[in-house]
């Protein structure tokens, strides 16, 4: 993905916060609304029913004479609002009543005193559930009744848990919608990353489309004239390689068979100028060495797809060591036999000894180490060792070591065990040997699959 | 008898070091600056080795090689300029038995010159005659026969077919084979190998595509079915 996921966070969090603003805000307006409407419309229910009732219990009473407990008990229970009790007192203490579920002593004292006006409500808890007391006084006796707010309670905080879910809903919804847009306003964005991710990669042919877009195209349309840029200029540069390395090509060859020959008939030559030619073979060669050194460095694409075959890296560095004129016995380690390119393997062990050689007074030892999927050829050397800071500059071309003993190479060795070893899939680092020198570890993975 | 090398090159510094150096090894030299001459002196006077560099004005070398391997079996070494370009693989499969890359050292090119003359089959396949399934060596007179009929097979082929049969069916790497036949020291280009299999196959096959005889051992090399 697009490596920017701290802007796709912060969109998606914006979004989500805004969603649940503002649904919070309305649901819990909405809410209050509901609530206080409801709650004043059970109440002026309560209060009406209160009445009523207090009115037909005192008819019953005074007029008709009956027993206050009768009368009480004969005021009906029905309607869309539980009442929990009726109550019936003469002076505000000594109640009574029926269907208790609250005391009478629960009532609050406050409503009595307040009632004395001629009615009077209000809410309180009992035993953890809501209830509303209305106390209406009427030919000198008290009356109260208790409502339960229950269902009402019940009610309103199964909308609570409703309001709530809707604002997480909403929230979540927010920050995928987000998330959705900010895909959607990246798309060309990513678009332009992969195109240029793609020419990262050597894919020099990469261009991204316009999308009409006129934030957007002038970007896509610099991306694609740069890239078009860095192609014909490879291009240039590659066509300019080959001519150059042909042009080169012959004339060394021809110069150096010409030195060669001369060198074979040195003893033909007077003393001075035999001595002249040995110097002329010398340099020639040197020369052509580093020509063959830099175009093998110097390509864009290596010279032929490696070769995967089944090799024994032991013996392969065994081999190199004995051909380079090193000793058999310098070579330790696994006998492993791996698939990989034994050319390759060659030239970046065969590079890492010359190297010892020539900048670090001799190969001290090889170690070949097998590993699972991968094999390390270790190189130690008899020098003082790599610095820190230099071990990364050492690996480019045409760096030469600081106290190096020799003036040989072009310092082309090791640019080029590192370009080999890379074919491969491998890399080389350097540290310290045991012994104080410098120690090179090539790495590189067993080949899997076809030939 | 001296040993006569053909030198198709124009670049007349580059063919005058390689006669020197030919000569100096005690070859019979003749040269050609272009394909057309060489076409001639291969008709009047054919030589026993042909070194072709691929860039030759007017016909290609690469004409001039598959134009040779019509009616030849000598060997031929191409010079490239190149080693990534295509040259060295297509020169190859043209019939080429070896190259060099220029800049070559002139001891390199001997070397690879001398090994196209090599004589004897190794001395551990003494046996007057080697066979395998249909196919037959004779080491004395360098010759293959199938069936019982000859088959025209050039030097370094008639070796590496020796090699793999002298092999009873083990498996010989390209690495093996490059230092036996070729004489390489250091890693070779295993193409070399694989191109001279390929025309081998041509040449011993019933049907090139499914090969019976000579067969590949994925990731390992080439060995004969027994």
């Amino acid at each position: 993905m697009l490596g920017s996921p701290r802007l796709r966070t912060r969109v998606a969090v914006s979004f989500a916060v805004l969603a649940l603003c503002i649904s919070a805000v309305l649901s819990i307006a909405s809410y209050q609304f509901a609530r206080s409407y409801l709650m004043r419309a059970r109440e002026s229910v309560a209060i009406t029913r209160a009445l009523l009732d207090a009115q037909a219990a005192s008819y019953a009473i005074h007029t008709l004479g009956e027993a206050p407990v009768k009368a009480i008990e004969a005021l009906p229970l029905v309607g869309g609002i539980r009442v929990s009790q009726h109550l019936y007192s003469v002076d505000g203490t000594d109640w009574i009543g029926t269907q208790t579920p609250v005391p009478a002593s629960a009532i609050p004292p406050a409503l009595i005193s307040a009632a004395a006006g001629g009615g009077a409500k209000q809410r309180f808890d009992y035993e953890g559930l809501p209830y509303l007391a209305v106390a209406v006084v009427v030919d000198g006796a008290t009356y109260a009744e208790v409502f339960s707010y229950y269902e009402l309670d019940t009610t309103l905080k199964r909308g609570a848990w409703l309001i709530l879910a809707i604002i997480l809903f909403a929230t979540v919804l927010g920050g995928l919608l987000g998330l959705y847009f900010v895909n959607y306003l990246l798309r060309p964005v990513r678009e332009l990353a992969s195109g240029a991710r793609r020419l990262a990669n050597g894919e020099l042919g990469a261009r991204v489309q316009l999308t009409g877009d006129p934030d957007l195209d002038p970007i896509a349309d610099t991306f694609n004239s740069v890239a078009d840029a860095l192609e014909s200029r490879l291009a240039r540069e590659q066509r300019f390689s080959a001519n150059v390395s042909h042009e080169l090509r012959s004339p060394v060859t021809s110069v150096l068979g010409t030195a060669e020959l001369l060198e074979t008939r040195s003893s033909q030559l007077p003393a001075r100028e035999a001595g002249l030619v040995t110097v002329l073979a010398q340099q020639v060669r040197r020369l052509a060495q580093v020509l063959l050194d830099l175009l093998e460095i110097s390509r864009i694409n290596p010279d032929q797809p490696p070769q995967w075959e089944s090799v024994n890296v032991k013996q392969l560095c065994i081999d190199s060591a004995v051909n380079r004129g090193f000793d058999a016995g310098i070579v330790h380690g696994d006998d492993v036999t791996v698939r990989t390119d034994s050319r390759r393997v060659e030239r970046v062990v065969g590079n890492l000894m010359e190297n010892a050689r020539t900048h670090a007074g001799g190969v001290v030892r090889v170690l070949v180490l097998g590993e699972i999927g991968a094999v390390q050829v270790i190189v130690d050397d008899a020098g003082p060792g790599v610095p820190e800071e230099l071990r990364e500059r050492i690996f480019e071309p045409f760096h030469r070591g600081q106290g190096s003993v020799s003036r040989q190479g072009a310092g082309l060795g090791l640019a080029i065990a590192l370009e080999q070893v890379l074919n491969i899939g491998g890399n080389i680092h350097v540290t310290g040997s045991p012994e104080g020198g410098a120690r090179f570890v090539a790495e590189f993975p067993t080949h899997e699959g076809e030939l | 008898m001296l040993r006569s090398v053909l030198v198709v090159e124009d670049d007349d510094a580059i063919r005058l070091v390689l006669r020197m150096n030919l000569e100096d090894d005690g070859f019979n030299v003749t040269e050609a600056a272009d394909a057309e001459r060489a076409i001639t002196i291969l008709e009047k006077d054919p030589p026993d080795v042909m070194i072709v560099d691929l860039r030759l004005p007017g016909m290609h070398g690469l004409d001039l090689v598959r134009r040779v391997r019509m009616t030849s079996q000598m060997p031929i070494i191409i010079v490239t300029a190149n080693t990534d370009s295509h040259d060295v693989v297509v020169g190859l499969e043209a019939g080429a038995d070896d190259y060099v890359t220029k800049p070559f050292v002139a001891k390199e090119l001997m070397a690879r010159v001398r090994t196209q003359f090599r004589k004897t089959v190794p001395p551990e396949a003494v046996p007057d005659v080697l066979t395998c399934g249909p196919i037959e060596l004779r080491p004395d007179t360098a010759e293959v026969l199938k069936d019982g009929e000859p088959v025209a097979v050039s030097r370094i082929e008639f070796f590496v077919l020796s090699e793999l049969i002298s092999a009873r069916g083990k498996v010989l790497s390209r690495d093996h084979l490059l230092r036996k036949v070729w004489g390489y020291g250091n890693a070779g280009d295993g193409r070399i190998v694989d191109n001279l299999v390929y025309r081998l196959r041509s040449k011993i096959e019933k049907d090139q595509a499914n090969p019976e005889l000579l067969l590949t051992v994925r990731g390992f090399g080439y060995r004969m079915a027994v």
